[in-house]
């Protein structure tokens, strides 16, 4: 991982809550609440401004790396149709022996720039073989339950 | 804080049709997602599930038991890869003295993620 873009501002865009996005998240769920929870994280944060937008710049290896931890703060709901601003950031990204650990913050305004919701993301990634030859992963930090998906 | 009980989730199936339609949802188009190829190379047996797919499956049980409005914070740990063809179990548990949530396991009873849960307080708040 890119350690110095700790801080950066990494998308600064606009999107649209689209009724055909929030319907796939209501069928991938097929509850009877689907369609509210649907309206509580339409986006994701890491992604929510282009697959390369945060990836990219952070240098988290897919292949390496997988989400460890996601957390949210709501607001209010989405509404279906609505534009609202997003911008992401680098909130904390660290060496941690064996493991490089991001924290991607992304906020979610309204068209009168109430905030609507804080989601943040914590990327886990193995460092390359070659990198952490001399740390065994099961020292503790690469069992620290931070693993998956 | 009102009382934090209710029954356990019904099992409930992730299928490759489902994590598909969510991460195109959600427009994540890491391969790990939709890709056994590339899920191999990444050391893992199978594709896994997309994060705020998981967090949303935990989301639901809260919401279908206290309502989204009530829902003010979640706090999800990912502990464990999830697969397509798992099945989920949501059940609320408390961490500690004072912290409450849920915690999803998988039909093996594998903890696969926990989520600490802060509900709002009364309607005024």
């Amino acid at each position: 991982m890119n350690l110095e873009t700790l801080g950066q501002v990494l998308v600064e865009t606009e999107v649209v809550v689209e009724r055909e996005s929030v319907a796939l998240l209501v069928d991938a769920l097929g509850t009877p609440t689907a369609g509210e929870v649907a309206l509580r994280l339409p986006f994701f944060g890491p992604t929510v401004g282009g697959a390369d937008s945060v990836v990219g710049p952070i240098g988290l290896s897919l292949e390496r790396g997988l989400a460890g931890g996601q957390s949210f703060e709501w607001h209010r709901s989405f509404r279906l149709g609505e534009r609202v601003s997003v911008v992401v950031s680098v909130e904390d990204i660290i060496d941690k022996g064996a493991l490089h650990l991001a924290t991607v913050l992304s906020e979610y305004r309204g068209a009168d720039g109430e905030l609507i919701q804080r989601q943040r993301t914590v990327f886990v990634e193995r460092k390359p073989a070659a990198a952490s030859a001399s740390v065994v992963l099961a020292d503790g930090e690469g069992s620290a339950g931070e693993t998956t998906t | 804080m009102s009382e934090f009980e209710f029954a356990p989730t019904t099992a409930s199936r992730v299928t490759r049709e489902a994590m598909r339609s969510f991460v195109v949802g959600v427009r994540d188009e890491n391969p790990v997602h939709t890709d056994p190829e590339f899920a191999a190379r990444a050391g893992l047996p199978d594709v896994v599930v997309q994060a705020s797919h998981t967090t949303a499956i935990a989301l639901d049980a809260l919401v279908a038991q206290f309502g989204a409005d009530a829902i003010l914070n979640l706090d999800v740990r990912l502990r464990g890869p999830v697969f397509p063809g798992d099945d989920l179990t949501v059940s609320p548990v408390r961490f500690g003295e004072h912290d409450q949530g849920v915690e999803v396991r998988n039909q093996r009873g594998e903890v696969v993620a926990t989520g600490i849960v802060v509900l709002r307080d009364g309607p005024d708040e």
